[in-house]
């Protein structure tokens, strides 16, 4: 107790000596509000993970080569083994203490073409021949065919030029002789008479030659959809609705809705918007005045799409928007030539007043797309788009997470080639009966096992060409089928209170037990390059902290020893007048830690209302990759009493290191020496 | 001035101790900031050779081609014709070299990776050929037609080895697939971040017959220079001079190749585009490795300032206090205020600049010891574009250390000093 209040005495006798506190106030200042953010940004990223689809933890079969990642990589997906009798393995995990769902899940790298241009007209000239035949039809017919022509036109234009860039090919020389017979007025005239078998001849040669349109990427997870969307709290359906339970369908995510398939006009609009918003202007930026002239150059492929009522309406709205009538392609011209100063006017009417008129989506729910895996090189798999969705508070139309779209299980099998438990059976049995016994039991999309290339003179078919095709998956499928096929991982989302690690353990327990070919990964592991890079925030904090901390360490050391010199004559008469060495060394010691304590905590309590003051209502965030890693559009730093303890204590186990050496030193003074020696 | 700085130097040497203190203090404040300075000017330059080595030349003059509105294919179909508008412009001591654009699918038995395709000439190339680091077997082989030099990262993937047979499969325009049976010929060292994402090289023949590409196309011309070429300048010369000569020229964009395909693909035009890029532009995609150690070295420039300022200021203002007698006695024999001010800050000074510039050298020479020994896990190796530490200290890195420590050295001992210099003669000599 008497340590205690000399030490009080000589710290407020000496305020120099306050300069230790200060230069632990001064770390604690940084550190307090750099861990705050730093845990801030970490939680956030597991927030955004855990709960748009990732979970708390991961289980996959412990067989695989790769383990599971959410986000595709680079190289693609991550090689995982199939878990063969998923519904066993999810009773099972179901049975353990702590979990509150276990949500099947596939992830997969899709494509899908979007069909071309010419396929666009070709249905729109359909649709009028299917019409009762009218005035009005027939006057529709002929926009519609005349349009068809300047396209046809076009395409066989184009096609004149693929030969500056590509090699020539026999294949499509047929092809080639079709369309310029398709371009020449007799054929033409021949439409007029016989329409429908005019179209049946463009089709089958033309479109051909235009391709299958573009081809986007539509990263997937497959899953049980109406699971995946009670599991997952950010999830929000958007459009549509969700595919009734045994349907097989697509739900769009949100930013692959609006980057691969809305009109490339309003997309350009929206980009203008963003940068514009960001602080960029139209007046110094070539690249933004180019979007700009490209809506304009493309306003005639904007109109051929516009059926008669269309164009009727946009044109009054047009007219009203502008304060003048014209004709339609006048007055979008008009209104879509922009620049800083009516740019945001312009925006907003355009969505108020012309989107309503306008094909906004060149896909709408209901609508079937054509998916397929490219790393699987299996074939195209149709399915019904129910709806768009996004994970709500993790951006917009742009953002990386809100480009994934959620397909049924029994479609993302199918895209994976993997065939279901029957089909295995089935070509089991084909194996036995064909007396290949010893090609091994198949598991994955090679059901044959590995393929040997033989050398040998080709068999002549008897028949035509041979096309294997699996069978058409139906629109629906029942529970069994459901349940019938291996799944490669799933989220397991953990009940509130419940501790990953030991649900880890629980689950390896289990699986010990029961010999399931389980293994887990946590969301830091699944979330991939993400939660790599947050790490990587945590290791630089970590980093600076100890540079902070070497330097206050050297600084109090030195401040400390120049105090202990001044205090040779104090010293000396504590020690003259019987106190011991090691109780001088105490107090100074003790000296050192209650200036780091207190200046540690001032300095904690000071940095803990900066943060408040400046970001005490959040910080807004408005690039959309970052909210994914911030966990919404608002960053609330959440200063946690452990961030200034752990500071605290940091600071004071540093001072107490600087405080040895001096505090060694001031005890090892003699009291004869210090008495004859002048003090302060 | 001369005993100003006499004065000035006896006085560090008199209490040791806390000069060496502070000493260090400086020294290592200045050497942290010299290493995090060459640590960030160490991974652009790993970053540079490495887009310059796979994605990109100094300047680059590259094509997108449109058969129709709905496709898309990066190649300059006439490209004896562009090469013929842009070789004058090639600048001394530059060269000019054809590259391959892609994108592909490798299979070898059940695995599959993807990538972006480098197509290159291997016999053109032969000086950059050699330099590139493999695991087995030589990128040179690609010389052969129909062999493919893999990153190590996608080869592991892929479980393949030097002479095993892969299958690379690509999308033709128009959607067909195109298939093409290769020869592992090489497996290439990682190469950061684009060891996975450009892991695939093969000969421009190759690439061409993979794409279906004119047999005289190439995807990309690019020219590449030693030294400081300002390639903005050189890059907005070659984009005039091929507009003035009829191509049809992109805007500039600070993009990658690969990033500019999904807006072009929304445009509605058929036909060929040239786009001009530079280095930076291409490599955009990565530059958020190098803001970030940029942002560091800003962040550990104010830590270390503020440290400086701190320690000797309170180092200095207990130094006047210890020292209130000499002072006295200097001001009795007639040494002005402006001279003591002087004298103390031209300790701080003299303390700045031998500790800073210590420790600028010390963590040169430590950079330089250090460079290419101290190996990196594979998550950290894949950010620095470099399997060991990449260092690269450089002078101006010293200057900057010691001219930040030397300046926040000086500002620390005014106030102190001008504490000293009020010291009346009187009472400074009653401290005696």
């Amino acid at each position: 107790m008497t340590l205690v209040r000399l030490t009080l005495q000589s710290v407020l006798a000496r305020p120099r000596s306050w300069v230790v506190g200060l230069l632990a106030a001064g770390a604690a200042v940084l550190l307090t509000p750099g861990l705050a953010l730093v845990e801030s940004i970490s939680e956030g990223t597991r927030r955004s993970l855990i709960e748009s689809g990732t979970g708390d933890l991961q289980v996959y079969h412990s067989g695989s080569t790769g383990v599971p990642l959410m986000l595709v990589g680079p190289s693609g997906e991550a090689e995982l083994t199939p878990l063969e009798d998923y519904p066993a393995a999810e009773a099972a995990l179901r049975s353990v203490e702590g979990i509150q769902e276990v949500v099947p899940l596939e992830v997969g790298m899709g494509a899908v073409f979007r069909g071309n241009y010419l396929d666009e007209k070709l249905a729109a000239v359909r649709a009028v021949l299917r019409e009762p035949s009218s005035e009005a039809r027939d006057a529709r017919l002929a926009l519609r065919v005349a349009d068809l022509r300047r396209t046809l036109e076009r395409v066989a234009r184009d096609e004149g030029n693929r030969e500056q860039a590509f090699a020539a090919e026999a294949a499509y020389q047929e092809d080639r002789e079709a369309l310029e017979r398709i371009v020449s007025a007799d054929f033409w005239e021949r439409f007029a008479a016989e329409p429908l078998p005019a179209l049946e001849l463009i089709e089958n040669r033309v479109a051909r030659l235009a391709g299958e349109g573009e081809s986007v990427s539509l990263d997937y997870l497959g899953t049980d959809l109406t699971r995946f969307a009670g599991a997952f709290p950010r999830f929000e359906l958007l459009s549509g609705q969700m595919p009734p339970p045994g349907s097989r369908g697509l739900m769009l995510g949100h930013a692959a809705y609006e980057q691969f398939f809305k009109l490339p006009i309003a997309f350009r609009l929206d980009e203008l918007h963003r940068a514009l918003e960001r602080g960029a202007r139209l007046a110094d930026d070539e690249g933004l005045r180019t979007q700009v002239d490209r809506n304009q150059a493309e306003l005639p492929d904007l109109l051929s799409r516009l059926d008669v009522e269309r164009g009727a309406a946009l044109q009054s709205a047009l007219a009203r928007a502008l304060g003048h009538p014209g004709e339609l392609e006048a007055l979008l011209k008009e209104f879509l030539t922009l620049d800083d100063g009516n740019f945001d006017a312009r925006y907003k009417l355009f969505y108020a007043e012309l989107a309503p008129h306008l094909p906004l989506y060149r896909i709408q729910p209901g609508e079937t797309l054509s998916l397929r895996n490219p790393m699987k090189l299996g074939s195209n798999v149709p399915v019904k788009v129910w709806g768009t969705f996004r994970f709500r508070g993790l951006g917009g139309d742009s953002s990386r997470v809100n480009t994934t779209s959620l397909v049924d299980l029994v479609t993302a099998r199918q895209l994976a080639n993997r065939p279901t438990r029957a089909e295995l059976a089935e070509a089991r049995r084909l194996i036995d009966e064909l007396g290949m016994g010893d090609a091994g039991a198949p598991a994955t999309d090679e059901p044959l096992g590995p393929l040997t290339i033989v050398d040998a003179e080709p068999v002549k078919a008897s028949g035509g060409e041979l096309v294997v095709e699996r069978e058409v998956l139906a629109d629906t499928f029942t529970d069994e089928e459901m349940k019938d096929g291996s799944v490669l991982q799933a989220a397991i989302v953990l009940k509130p209170g419940a501790v990953p690690e030991e649900v880890t353990a629980r689950i390896q327990q289990l699986a010990g037990e029961k010999k399931l070919p389980l293994a887990t990964v946590s969301w830091q592991e699944a979330g991939g390059f993400v939660s790599g890079v947050v790490g990587m925030g945590q290791v630089l904090l970590f980093l600076l902290a100890l540079m902070l901390g070497g330097f206050v360490l050297l600084l109090s050391t030195g401040t400390l020893l120049l105090l202990a010199k001044e205090r040779v004559g104090e010293v000396g008469t504590l020690r003259a007048i019987g106190m011991q060495r090691r109780d001088v060394f105490l107090s100074l010691l003790l000296e050192g830690l209650l200036l780091g304590g207190v200046g540690s905590l001032l300095g904690a309590m000071a940095g803990a209302a900066l943060l408040s003051a400046a970001v005490g209502q959040g910080i807004s965030v408005s690039d959309e990759s970052l909210q994914f890693f911030l966990g919404g559009p608002v960053l609330y730093p959440q200063l946690k009493a452990w961030h200034g303890g752990l500071v605290v204590v940091g600071m004071m186990w540093v001072v107490a290191w600087a405080s040895l050496v001096p505090a060694w030193r001031g005890s090892a003074v003699e009291p004869v020496v210090a008495m004859s020696r002048r003090g302060d | 001035m001369l005993s100003l700085l006499r004065i000035a130097l006896r006085n560090l040497f008199v209490d040791r101790e806390r000069a060496l203190l502070l000493f260090l203090v400086i020294a290592s404040g200045s050497a942290v900031l010299v290493g995090v300075m060459s640590l960030k000017t160490g991974v652009a330059a790993a970053q540079r050779e490495a887009a310059r080595t796979l994605l990109s030349g100094d300047v680059n003059v590259g094509g997108y081609f449109k058969v129709h509105p709905d496709t898309l294919a990066p190649v300059l179909g006439d490209t004896p014709r562009v090469r013929s508008v842009v070789e004058p412009l090639v600048p001394a001591g530059c060269g000019l070299r054809e590259r391959g654009r892609g994108y592909a699918t490798v299979a070898a038995g059940r695995h599959r990776v993807r990538s972006f395709l480098v197509g290159l000439d291997a016999g053109h190339e032969r000086e950059l050929v050699q330099r590139m680091a493999t695991r087995e077997g030589s990128v040179a082989a690609l010389e052969r037609t129909h062999t493919v030099a893999l990153s190590a990262p996608l080869a592991r993937q892929l479980q393949v080895k030097v002479g095993d047979v892969t299958t690379l499969y690509t999308q033709l325009v128009g959607g067909k697939n195109n298939a093409l049976d290769v020869e592992v010929a090489a497996i290439t060292e990682p190469v950061g971040l684009l060891g996975e994402s450009s892991g695939i090289l093969v000969s421009n023949a190759t690439l061409r017959e993979l794409h279906g590409y004119r047999p005289e196309s190439a995807s990309v011309l690019q020219l590449t220079c030693a030294g400081d070429t300002d390639v903005d300048a050189l890059a907005g010369t070659v984009r005039e001079t091929l507009r003035t000569s009829g191509f049809t020229v992109l805007p500039a964009s600070h993009e990658a190749y690969g990033d500019k395909m999904a807006p072009l693909l929304r445009e509605g035009w058929a036909g060929q585009r040239v786009d001009v890029s530079t280095w930076q532009d291409e490599s955009s995609f990565l530059s958020f490795v190098t803001d970030g150690l940029g942002a560091l070295a800003v962040l550990v420039g104010v830590i270390v300032f503020a440290v400086v300022v701190l320690g000797l200021f309170v180092s200095l203002n207990v130094s006047v206090r210890e020292r209130t007698r000499e002072i006295g006695t200097l001001r009795a024999m007639g040494m002005h205020r402006s001279s003591v001010v002087g004298m103390f800050v031209l300790e701080g000074l003299l303390l700045g600049v031998l500790a800073s510039a210590s420790g600028a050298a010390v963590s040169a020479l430590l950079c330089v010891g250090l460079r290419g020994s101290v190996p990196l896990p594979e998550a950290i190796s894949n950010f620095f574009f470099s399997g060991t530490l990449p260092l690269q200290p450089e002078l101006p890195h010293a200057v900057v250390a010691v001219v930040l420590v030397t300046v926040g050295s000086v500002l620390a001992s005014i106030i102190p000093a001008a504490r000293a210099a009020s010291l009346s003669p009187r009472s400074a000599m009653e401290f005696l």
